[in-house]
């Protein structure tokens, strides 16, 4: 395994590089696709779920047939990685594996393929950078100066002390706000080099500003995408889109009760 | 392979031979136009990722993929063109797109000459090269001593997953990342630990998995092809041989009699040859006289002489004591019939001889259905029947190709699979019901829960092994399943057939059983023959090493004969076992015959479905090594010229044991085989005749003695504990069985 492990240290970087050069390909935030050991990432490693999270697994297994558990793997993985702060380690994905009776294999898959499972170890706030074209443009580069001189890590590291991960992802969809970065599941949008190192600084105290009325917060005192001027439309609530009655004959549906049912 | 793009076909409504839901591609097989393809196989579900069989249809507007296109639909649409412009030039950029990341290393890879890849690209790519970019670089995974991996050159077909996942059983192969990122491996270091490891070489189309043991040996068109059987098991499964300069290079798996499709073959069918040309192989003679210096190298003439000198001294020499001489020949269940009807002929001809075989077998032989596997491996059988029940047999290592079918038919569905014996995982659903051979007692008695569930199945199958019959209430086994299938009708005899199967574990189990069922050598055969005579490996057998430990804890009295001869007729021998032996029964002379091997013989086999498999001789023994007819004629020959004193029958007589003579069986088994002698067919009854009586059908469960004892598979290692002869000294079996080991136990160390 060690020398699996330096093969990589020593081919990774390089290939970075060398299509950084070219232009040609980006880091795409993919990881390896294959497991490396660390000292707290073997398949020996201790992985449970708390007590809680048992009936949290209970009522997501209860939702699909006895005989399709394997749909449980998604959220079960994302309980898994909210738990252990952030990331998966392999003994979470065979502990997975075991409660949705397939084999760690198909785990493994799922966990790979989604860049939102993150298999190595990440700090305490997960900084993903949109660096895709509209971000780009409003000065997403920037932002990712501003994040690696503050604190002193290059794209893909961590702090020392665990806090901080830097990770230039491709468009996260806030473009009408852009430059964005998510930390962890929050949008922070409308980022300036200064409202950056605030933010930084909050998140440092363990102080992260709280999400705004719409589920993100743009850092220029916008309440949502309305951009710089204010609001220029949508003055009025709009009616709501028109429900086809035909279709709900048994009786309205409460969209909270939807949530409550997708276990939100 | 031949790639015939030369046809088009049209909708013709004649053509309504082929099944509700066969792809495209294999219809057009049917009509003999080879559709290229990678990920599309026969006998794996259908992925369609690798885009190489697309297909024009003409009502379609793109080209279709026709391994994931049912045919019926396609042919009702309009007509198929898989030659026409559109599907070639489809055909060139989808080789394209494949060789973007595949390096041009074929000079130094294994595959060349067998790569599909290449083969296509040479029918279909494109000549000229677009992209300029670098390759992407793939770390290489080490799933175990049998299969090497490149992955660079993967194409991802996913082959080896689904093969893994569907038919292995053991899903540790997968696709891991996504996009460009994406690598086929095991995720977690890992052994791929499955006994059929081997056939994802053959199913790799490129050279990402090949061969481990045999890397850069050969290339594809200097090997001869020679089909011959497969050694390993009770089956016999045809298998094609690769030779080149007299040297078995690869094996792979042959074709099918009856269906003409090849299948899936064990690890140790593959890559267990190695052990036959093994440097512990003997392929020189030696006599050993205990003194300073011994014999090696004699000439076969020398050789005999000396044996039949000692003989002539030893018969004259015991005349004097009026002790009964005889020279003791043990066999083991994996000779061929010709040696064993030669075996038989010489023992009567001369009673000097006596033959045993090293193992006990309590097998019922009365009537061929008895010792058969008689239905498991029928399909329509299997699917007609939704309950299965294995008594102590382990098919996953005891007979791979059993336990393909019994998997088979459990993903389809509305099968029940009821184990009794070990904890294992047979890769397929199954219930465990008790490790306690005692459960069959409930069973017939009607206490058992699964009583009920045995009365509402329809057509049970009941599979067990030869060996449990090896145990010491074999009689009280074989009573229980009688009785089982009398009183709870387990084992319906629909078709006239029986249910009942019994899984042998040598390829000539049922060879013997037909021929007779020969008396197990014991501790009185030490002690009165004045030499023994062991063939094959029937002299490190459980059997005589437990009769070898007794002896030494001075559990027999000492023996009235001195200077014993050993004689071993083999390819190897276990060294510890032989000191052993001559310490304990005073052996004064050893010779040792070097026989040879299996492919370096022609023979006979009965497998355990009941076929007759011949095999001939593929290659010329090595050294000194001669076949076991051969040696025994030569036995023959030289016996003729010494009158043994002790030959106290007449010859061309023919004994029978009273116990013997109501087994029909074995009387009609020796007319079929030794017909020549039986002119003068005289029967003389050595023991006393018992009465003959019809057995008491009433079952009666006191009377019938069951063991408490645990119901233990007997191959517990599936890579070097087997009964053939040379898998133990194979390099490559050992590799395995290390690593299998290693990852079954709890102990790291």
């Amino acid at each position: 395994m060690m020398s699996a492990a330096r093969l990589l240290a020593r081919r990774l970087p390089s290939a970075a590089n060398r299509a950084n050069a070219a232009g040609q390909l980006r880091s795409m935030g993919h990881a390896q696709s294959f497991h490396i050991n660390t000292p707290d990432n073997t398949p020996e490693t201790y992985f449970d779920f708390t007590e809680e999270n048992y009936q949290y697994v209970n009522k997501v297994l209860s939702k699909y047939p006895a005989n399709y558990k394997q749909s449980a793997i998604i959220p079960l993985l994302d309980l898994a990685q909210r738990q252990h702060g952030g990331w998966l380690p392999v003994a979470a994905m065979d502990k997975v594996a075991s409660i949705v009776e397939a084999a760690p294999s198909r785990v493994y898959e799922v966990a790979s393929f989604y860049t939102m499972f993150n298999r190595t170890k990440v700090g305490k706030y997960f900084i993903q950078l949109c660096g895709t074209t509209p971000c780009m443009i409003c000065g997403s580069e920037d932002i990712k100066k501003t994040i690696e001189k503050h604190l002193g890590i290059k794209n893909g590291e961590t702090t020392k002390d665990g806090m901080f991960t830097l990770l230039e992802v491709e468009c996260l969809g806030a473009c009408a706000n852009a430059p964005m970065v998510q930390l962890n599941d929050d949008y922070y949008e409308c980022l300036t080099p200064k409202t950056m190192v605030e933010l930084l600084e909050a998140c440092k105290e363990g102080k992260p500003p709280a999400m705004g009325k719409w589920g993100s917060l743009p850092m220029n005192g916008q309440v949502s995408c309305e951009g710089p001027l204010g609001k220029t439309s949508l003055w009025e609530v709009p009616e709501p889109p028109k429900v086809n009655v035909e279709r709900f004959k048994d009786g309205a549906v409460d969209p909270a009760s939807v949530k409550a049912h997708m276990s939100y | 392979m031949k790639f015939n793009y030369d046809l088009e076909f049209k909708n013709n409504s004649n053509n309504n031979f082929w099944k509700q839901n066969t792809p495209l591609i294999e219809y057009c097989e049917t009509l003999g136009i080879n559709v290229p393809h990678y990920c599309y196989h026969k006998n794996l579900s259908i992925s369609g990722n690798c885009r190489m069989c697309l297909v024009e249809l003409k009502n379609s507007p793109k080209p279709i993929v026709s391994c994931a296109m049912n045919a019926k639909s396609c042919l009702a649409n309009g007509d198929i063109h898989t030659n026409s412009s559109l599907v070639k030039k489809a055909r060139e950029n989808v080789l394209e797109f494949l060789l973007l990341n595949h390096p041009l290393d074929c000079p130094i890879c294994d595959q060349g000459g067998e790569c599909d890849l290449q083969d296509q690209s040479l029918f279909f790519g494109l000549a000229k090269k677009r992209f300029y970019s670098f390759k992407r670089v793939v770390l290489d995974k080490n799933i175990g001593p049998i299969v090497k991996t490149v992955m660079t050159r993967c194409i991802h077909c996913t082959r080896c997953v689904r093969f893994a996942a569907e038919i292995a059983g053991i899903e540790d192969i997968g696709m891991f990342g996504r996009g460009l990122h994406s690598e086929i491996g095991t995720y977690v270091e890992k052994v791929f630990q499955s006994e059929l490891s081997g056939n994802v070489i053959d199913l790799c189309p490129v050279g990402a998995l090949t061969s481990k043991p045999y890397p850069f040996v050969n290339r594809n068109w200097e090997l001869k092809n020679i089909t011959s059987i497969d050694f390993s098991d009770g089956f016999g499964t045809p298998i094609q041989l690769f030779l080149k300069n007299n040297q078995v290079i690869k094996i792979l798996p042959g074709y099918e009699k009856a269906t003409y499709k090849t299948n899936w073959i064990s690890d140790k069918t593959r890559f267990s040859f190695d052990g036959m040309f093994s440097p512990e192989r003997i392929i020189y003679s030696f006599l050993d006289n205990n003194q300073k210096e011994s014999f090696l190298n004699l000439s076969w003439q020398k050789l005999f002489k000396e044996l039949f000198c000692t003989l002539y001294f030893q018969s004259h020499l015991l005349k004097h004591y009026f002790h009964p001489c005889s020279i003791t020949i043990c066999l083991n269940k994996n000779i061929s019939l010709e040696v064993l009807n030669l075996l038989h002929i010489l023992t009567h001809k001369h009673s000097f001889f006596k033959l045993r075989q090293s193992e006990s077998s309590n097998l019922n032989i009365d009537l061929e259905e008895n010792f058969l596997l008689n239905s498991s491996l029928d399909e329509a059988k299997l699917a007609a029947s939704d309950t299965c029940v294995l008594l102590g047999v382990n098919p996953r290592y005891e007979g791979p190709k059993l336990n393909l079918k019994l998997k088979s038919r459990c993903l389809k569905g509305n099968f029940k699979t009821i184990t009794i014996g070990s904890l294992f995982n047979l890769t397929f659903s199954n219930i465990t019901l008790s490790s306690n051979i005692q459960i069959l007692k409930s069973l017939v008695e009607g206490n058992n829960l699964f009583c009920q569930e045995f009365i509402n199945s329809s057509n049970p199958v009941l599979i067990s092994n030869a060996e449990i019959f090896r145990r010491g209430d074999a009689y009280g086994i074989s009573s229980m399943i009688k009785s089982l299938i009398k009183h709870i009708n387990l084992y319906s005899q629909t078709n006239g057939r029986n249910h009942l199967n019994i899984l042998s574990s040598t390829l000539n189990d049922v060879g013997f059983a037909n021929f007779d069922n020969l008396r197990t050598i014991k501790n009185k055969d030490f002690r009165n023959s004045a030499g023994i005579y062991f063939i094959n490996s029937s002299f490190s057998t459980s059997n005589v090493k437990k009769l070898l430990n007794l002896k030494l804890l001075n559990f027999f009295q000492s023996y009235k004969h001195k200077n014993k001869l050993l004689v071993t007729q083999g390819s190897s021998l276990e060294m510890s076992q032989l000191t052993n032996f001559k310490k304990s029964f005073d052996v004064t002379n050893h010779l040792h015959l070097p026989n040879t091997v299996f492919f370096e013989n022609s023979g006979t086999y009965i497998n355990t479905e009941g076929d007759i498999n011949k095999v001939i001789k593929v290659i010329t023994p090595l050294g000194q090594a001669k076949s076991d007819w051969q040696i025994i004629r030569k036995v023959f020959s030289y016996s003729k010229k010494i009158v043994f004193l002790t030959n106290f029958l007449k010859n061309s007589k023919i004994v029978f044991n009273s116990k013997n003579i109501h087994q029909f069986k074995s009387y009609v088994g020796f007319q079929y085989y030794a017909v020549s002698n039986l002119n003068n067919l005289t029967f003389q009854f050595v023991e006393k005749v018992t009465k003959f009586h019809l057995e008491n059908l009433k079952f009666k469960p006191a009377q019938k003695k069951l063991f408490k004892s645990q119901l233990r598979f007997w191959l517990s290692d599936f890579y070097i504990d087997g009964k053939d002869i040379n898998s133990k000294y194979s390099s490559t079996m050992i590799q395995c069985s290390k690593l299998s080991r290693l990852n079954n136990t709890n102990f790291k160390f």
